[in-house]
């Protein structure tokens, strides 16, 4: 398969192992496209390639012609000489460079040129390779073959990386499905009189991060964060278990979250047996409790949640301690009470907001993390501007792409 | 993530340094790999010398339980220190591990 057709059939949803092999088929269906004002020149070239076994040999007569066959047969080499009549060689190689079809055909010039100043010449004009003339065959044929094979091989990474970027882009926005829809968070916020923000940027791996919420009634509200580690695919593929695993949980008639400890038990052992040994999760979780004035959760090994006191320094790092989900067969998991008043504001996060570094390679760590915190709490009047602020200082900070999707979500009290 | 290894007797020990990340799976992986082919019955992971740890490199120090604990050996941690430390703790890497905190 030549070059060309492989480009072409770049929609072809094929295993990487097919477009390798594709690589070890024969090149001598390759178009080549042979450029000289002399007749005996072409016809040597070609009778060479067509000794070879090349069968698809195209003519052009000067540069200008062969600027119109090029358009017309898209080669996927070109042999050109020097010195031809109106536009020569190298002004057509020079042209042919500035059209997208031909940005990286290789073109071959042919010349009698030793001349090291003319050399640079003709491959500034953008020549792939110079060709010594009088034509030696052996030269020709392997540079030649040389040339094809490695093209041939660029366009199928290249084809390989294109499929893979818009595999991973449709997996990323199926990742942003995970999340909870707006009109569920402007219910909450209305029937519990809780202001519900969130931030969410995907790195560009694919990454393992989510979070979500659910009324339990009238009072509380159960809201959970989840991490898992690594990243790539193998970490998207299980968010989605994991995202499984909760939404059956939810619609399991009967099935009633008694706890956070009951339900990270119940995780840890499902995911247990689902995930390989070095994979697992982090989560939080917990219930805002607009009666009793509290959350209460339990940890997996997630970031510490934060309570804060809005447009005060006030901050409370809540403990995080946990065995993370998938870890060991039976985990058993506490739940911490914190008092949560009107006017607190819980803050969710993932490991990114505190293990990203600036362009000294410096990490933010806990503590720089926390005193961005507090300044961005401190003379907010809503907490909803709370976010906003610690984007802004988070972006002075740090470098970017993130290596790490990112999370973060705020509750306050109204 | 950079490594020493040195073997006595009856003891492997690799000292580990730098950061442990995503990245460094090839470089564990390979650690591990010698770990197992020492057939030390006592195989040592220092610790002291790392300074950061991230979620997959937790995950590398399980798959490391996993391998010394097929061929019945005994895997130890050694002086976990800093974010590392708080990381163990978090993760409850003390129940899960011996840790040598000498």
């Amino acid at each position: 398969m030549c070059p060309t057709s492989m480009y072409s059939a770049k929609n072809n949803l094929k295993k990487q192992g097919d477009a390798i092999s594709d690589m070890a088929e024969d090149i001598f269906g390759c178009r080549i496209l042979i450029v000289d004002d002399e007749d005996f020149n072409r016809e040597l070239v070609a009778a060479i390639l067509e000794r070879e076994g090349y069968t698809k040999l195209y003519f052009a007569e000067d540069g200008q012609d062969a600027l119109t066959k090029a358009k017309e047969i898209e080669p996927d080499l070109i042999v050109m000489d020097v010195v031809m009549p109106g536009m020569d060689g190298v002004a057509a190689c020079r042209e042919l460079r500035t059209e997208e079809p031909f940005k990286n055909t290789p073109i071959i010039i042919h010349t009698f040129q030793t001349d090291p100043e003319e050399r640079a010449r003709i491959y500034q004009a953008g020549a792939t390779d110079i060709f010594p003339k009088p034509v030696a065959r052996g030269e020709v044929v392997n540079r030649i073959k040389m040339h094809l094979t490695y093209t041939r091989m660029m366009l199928g990474l290249q084809d390989y990386h294109q499929r893979l970027t818009r595999d991973l882009e449709i997996a990323r926005s199926m990742q942003g499905a995970l999340l909870p829809d707006a009109e569920e968070l402007v219910s909450l916020e209305d029937s519990h009189q809780i202001s519900i923000l969130s931030q969410y940027e995907a790195s560009d791996e694919l990454g393992g991060d989510f979070w979500g919420l659910e009324r339990l009634d009238d009072d509380r509200i159960f809201v959970y964060v989840t991490d898992f580690a690594g990243h790539g695919i193998s970490a998207a593929l299980n968010t989605f278990r994991l995202h499984s695993l909760i939404s059956n949980y939810r619609n399991r008639p009967g099935f009633k979250i008694v706890s956070p400890a009951y339900y990270l038990e119940k995780l840890n052992k499902d995911l247990f047996q689902l995930l390989p040994m070095e994979q697992y999760a982090t989560m939080l979780c917990g219930i805002i409790d607009t009666r009793n004035n509290t959350f209460s959760y339990s940890s997996a090994a997630s970031t510490a949640p934060l309570i804060l006191k809005t447009g005060t320094r006030q901050i409370r790092e809540l403990d995080p301690t946990g065995y993370p989900l998938g870890m060991i067969q039976e985990a058993a998991y506490d739940v911490r009470v914190e008092p949560f008043e009107k006017g607190d504001m819980l803050f969710l996060y993932s490991d990114v907001l505190v293990e990203s570094e600036d362009q000294m390679g410096r990490m933010i760590g806990n503590e720089q993390f926390l005193e961005m915190c507090r300044d961005s709490s401190v003379n907010v009047v809503e907490g909803k501007h709370f976010l906003q602020r610690f984007q802004k200082l988070f972006d002075m900070y740090v470098v970017r792409p993130l290596k790490d999707d990112l999370t973060a979500v705020t509750l306050e009290r109204l | 993530m950079e490594y020493q290894v040195d073997v006595k007797e009856d003891v492997f020990e690799a000292k580990l340094s730098e950061k442990i990340t995503f990245s460094d799976l090839d470089g564990f992986r390979e650690m591990v790999k010698r770990m197992v082919a020492s057939h030390s019955e006592n195989n040592i992971v220092d610790l002291s010398a790392v300074e950061f740890i991230d979620s997959a490199g937790l995950g590398m120090l399980l798959l490391a339980r996993d391998e010394i604990s097929k061929t019945s050996a005994n895997l130890t941690l050694r002086s976990p220190q800093g974010q590392v430390k708080r990381m163990f703790s978090v993760a409850r890497f003390d129940q899960m591990f011996e840790i040598d905190n000498s």
